[in-house]
């Protein structure tokens, strides 16, 4: 990403002429704020999702046209114009999978960086033709999805399921190197999209059998780990172990860190959210509140110590990690600027917190059938209801497995103060089906029956108050999951649910377009490309470009 | 400097000298060095015949090729008299202290003893946990337990549930049946009777859970009823047009932009709304049959659903 490239179109039209050679990220564009191009998971380290191309505005929305379609090709191809590049540690045994589209992608000098599980495509953001593909031949792991790559100079990152942390060369997807960041023997698997800051790649894992959760750094250079920072007490004198009935069940406690964080570049702490203790529902083994799982924290990319740390979900028993991705927010709070960051946690509840201290400001449920708590305590943390956990009988909880909100990235729209998110309201009937005192392991057991949904919506949250400034609800259902984004041009971009591409009128809710290309599978992007404002969705293995002509 | 190294054997080298690097750095980590490198390629023996798509999930210890017979028994033998007794017969932790070994890093690192065995032979010293002894068990037996640990591993359900053993009874029916009963009475007997719609639903739903979860929902758990008429549970829908015409029908779908219905002639109609058409939509009403147990998820509390469930039981 070259600033002069960004700014004439003279140079655009020489960029067109080789898009593939150009392109590679400074570390230092990372500061700036999300504009011409989408060099990192959010587009920018604020997680605001907040663009300022304003191309696309509430008078022209209904002209967006589709520029282009593709689907992705997942075969392994060793001829033609594109032949796969190979890598991985897997014996050859298995067909890749096809494409899941769950992350943000990259888009850089013209060429849009493009992974699902496996895979990683690059492509010419123009037209969508395929410039590379590289498959990892994997040793397993779960398959869930891949959030995206990182850019770091000429050099793109990704991790795979079975816990390799890959770099790839970003003119030709020729592999750089790659290293094991946890082992498949433990049960990690791996889908986050690293995150580049300065000379430092920053990776994280998951795992769903009580295994520990960590956030690692990376050289990017050479794949040298620089340090480890755990989520749950390791040692005996950790902090948090008070937490925990003792250490053995605080080193098996999870806390996994799989979306990514935002940064701030004035204290240099990466802010995050960790994922749901373990064992998942079976509480009884892990009396206390479990730090630091479900938890809002900032940690000191220079060293990998913990900064500060805010529990947005005390002693979890319902899955619901707090992983999803935060936002950075420069307010004002009762007349003095402050300097924020708030997230609207899987659990219902949303938070606003001093990103310089940790200190509470806003806790207040958004989920409006959530079901499963007892109020608030003095320090901003949830109280969860005993009666809510898995029983014998079955109880009743709002929300389901996926939460109120999940992995989906929010937005936030700076000019109106509004923070966007999905509210989705399940409800299941959740049974302990091992009532062993010990407690069971991972996600066992429990058994779980979703028996229906109540009025799910979209909702433009007051970040100095948590309280919903519009809400829109879904007729007929909807909801779930798409991610967001909001522009300078006040609009709101997101999926319904119905299989429908939205844009809200940010500042009010209302509806100003629609395009029926099936259920966004990850969040709208949008960019500038000769000139041109685009904008990008995925519908599980399918991407989609619109243009304002 | 490694940017254009296309080489595999260059790269295999490169992966040599960072996994050593990677080991050379714990010094600097917070907390437990990363777990020993294991380069080994993991067995595979359910996916040798022929390539296939990749399952969801797949991890070593579930998809490992087991050991003889003879070799396991040998292994269970030694595990009861020697293990048992602090890591419990299902080897998830015992009275005496002995942790979870079914979530051990040392068990789902090792391959075929060579940790488990360490760890038998020379005890196990951690702060912060019980003291594991060393115990006089032969190299064969070590490796027989080890074996034997992974064989119960290998019968792990889905993502990290307990390992299959014998099935627990647990009984769901804890409510008060007159409560339920009184609350059914006030709640539902606009849409139900027990001596009409629901008599002798506790035949046909035999299975407690599913009953609850059936009657919560508004949709049956289990087996599919045979007798069951679909038109009670369909959603119908009137469209009024601002021309005057009316069109009744089986709702398809709605959603902010589109409903379309089947008429009771068997037509698909489908109109548009949030735009100016001609004609243009005016009116929406909506008749969910199963509205009423949507509004009843935000009312119940556990113990009014329990009473429910304890009276519908008694409806054989």
């Amino acid at each position: 990403m070259k600033n002069l490239i960004r700014t004439t179109l003279t140079c655009l039209t020489v960029l067109s002429a080789a898009p593939a050679l150009q392109a590679q990220v400074d570390p230092a564009d990372l500061l700036n704020p999300l504009a011409d191009e989408w060099p990192t998971y959010s587009g920018d380290y604020t997680g605001q999702r907040y663009s300022r191309l304003t191309q696309i505005d509430k008078d022209n929305v209904q002209h967006l046209t589709l520029a282009w379609t593709v689907r992705m090709n997942t075969n392994i191809r060793n001829t033609g114009e594109v032949v796969t590049v190979q890598g991985g540690e897997g014996d050859g045994n298995y067909l890749p999978p096809g494409a899941n589209l769950k992350g943000n992608y990259l888009m850089v000098d013209g060429v849009i960086y493009v992974t699902s599980p496996d895979h990683v495509w690059a492509l010419d953001a123009r037209d969508g033709t395929e410039l590379w593909h590289y498959f990892w031949h994997s040793r397993g792991g779960i398959h869930i999805g891949n959030r995206g790559p990182a850019i770091w100079h000429d050099s793109l990152f990704f991790e795979t399921p079975d816990n390799y942390l890959v770099s790839l060369n970003i003119h030709t997807g020729a592999e750089n190197w790659h290293v094991e960041i946890a082992p498949l023997e433990q049960q990690y698997f791996s889908t986050m999209a690293p995150i580049v800051v300065g000379d430092r790649l920053l990776v994280g894992t998951g795992n769903d059998l009580d295994s520990p959760g960590f956030l690692q750094a990376f050289d990017p250079a050479s794949g040298e780990l620089l340090w480890k920072f755990y989520t749950v007490p390791q040692n005996p004198g950790d902090p948090g172990l008070e937490t925990w009935p003792n250490l053995d069940a605080a080193r098996n406690g999870g806390g996994q860190v799989w979306v990514p964080g935002v940064y701030d570049p004035e204290t240099n702490y990466y802010i995050f959210g960790t994922g749901n203790p373990t064992p998942g529902y079976t509480g009884v083994a892990r009396p206390g509140d479990n730090l630091f799982t479900c938890t809002l924290m900032a940690v000191d990319v220079a060293t990998g110590e913990m900064a500060w740390y805010h529990q947005t979900s005390p002693h979890d028993t319902h899955d619901w990690d707090s992983a999803q991705t935060p936002v950075l927010i420069d307010g004002v709070i009762d007349g003095e600027p402050r300097k924020l960051v708030s997230t609207a946690a899987r659990n219902g509840y949303f938070f606003t917190v001093d990103r310089m201290t940790g200190e509470s400001i806003v806790t207040k449920k958004y989920g409006t059938q959530s079901n499963w708590d007892l109020g608030v305590r003095e320090d901003g943390s949830p109280i969860p209801n005993p009666q809510k956990e898995a029983i014998i009988p079955g109880a009743i909880v709002s929300p389901i497995e996926g939460g109120v909100a999940n992995w989906q990235p929010p937005a936030f729209n700076p000019d109106l103060g509004l923070f966007y998110t999905h509210e989705n309201n399940g409800f299941n009937i959740v049974y302990l089906t091992d009532p062993d005192p010990r407690g069971s392991m991972g996600l066992g057991g429990k058994r779980v029956a979703i028996v229906g949904f109540d009025g799910n919506a979209f909702n433009a949250l007051d970040y100095r108050t948590g309280e919903a400034v519009w809400r829109h609800e879904w007729p007929g259902g909807g909801g779930v999951g798409a991610g967001i984004l909001t522009t300078a041009t006040g609009l709101v971009f997101t999926g319904d649910g119905n299989g429908n591409m939205v844009a809200f009128d940010g500042a009010n809710g209302e509806l100003l377009w629609h395009t029926r290309i099936g259920n966004i599978s990850n969040g709208p992007q949008t960019w500038l490309i000769d000139g041109r404002q685009y904008l990008l969705a995925a519908v599980r293995d399918t991407l989609y470009a619109f243009v304002m002509y | 400097m490694f940017a254009k190294l296309p080489s595999p054997l260059l790269i295999s080298i490169f992966l040599l000298l960072t996994s050593c690097r990677e080991q050379e750095q714990s010094a600097v980590v917070a907390g437990p060095a990363a777990s020993p490198v294991t380069k080994t390629t993991p067995q595979v023996a359910q996916a040798q015949a022929s390539p296939e798509a990749m399952p969801f999930a797949i991890f070593p210890a579930q998809t490992r090729e087991l050991a003889a017979a003879e070799v396991l028994d040998r292994g269970a033998t030694v595990y009861e008299s020697l293990c048992r007794a602090c890591h419990g017969q299902d080897l998830r932790g015992g009275d005496q202290g002995g942790p979870n070994l079914l979530r051990s890093q040392v068990v789902l690192n090792d391959q075929h003893g060579e940790l488990i065995g360490e760890v038998i032979q020379n005890g196990r010293r951690t702060p912060g946990m019980p003291e594991m002894p060393p115990l006089q068990v032969s190299a064969e037996d070590r490796v027989a337990v080890a074996e034997y640990i992974h064989s119960v591993w290998a019968n792990q359900s889905g993502q990290g549930g307990p390992p299959s053993g014998e099935e627990v009874e647990l009984d769901i029916v804890v409510g008060d049946a007159g409560a339920g009963e009184a609350w059914f009475n006030a709640q539902c007997t606009g849409c139900h009777a027990a001596n009409g719609d629901l008599q002798g639903i506790a035949s046909r739903i035999p299975d407690p859970e599913n009953l609850q979860n059936s009657w919560v929902a508004g949709r049956r758990w289990g087996a599919p009823d045979p007798n069951a008429d679909p038109s009670r549970r369909q959603v119908r829908a009137t469209v009024t047009l601002n021309n005057g015409d009316t069109v009744f029908g089986v709702l398809n779908r709605r959603d902010d932009f589109i409903i379309s219905l089947t008429t009771d002639a068997g037509h698909y109609a489908s109109f548009t709304l949030h735009e100016n058409t001609t004609p243009a939509v005016t009116d929406i009403v909506i008749d969910d049959p199963l509205q009423r147990h949507r509004d009843l998820l935000s009312e119940l509390t556990n113990d009014i659903m329990h009473d429910v469930t304890a009276y519908l039981v008694t409806l054989k």
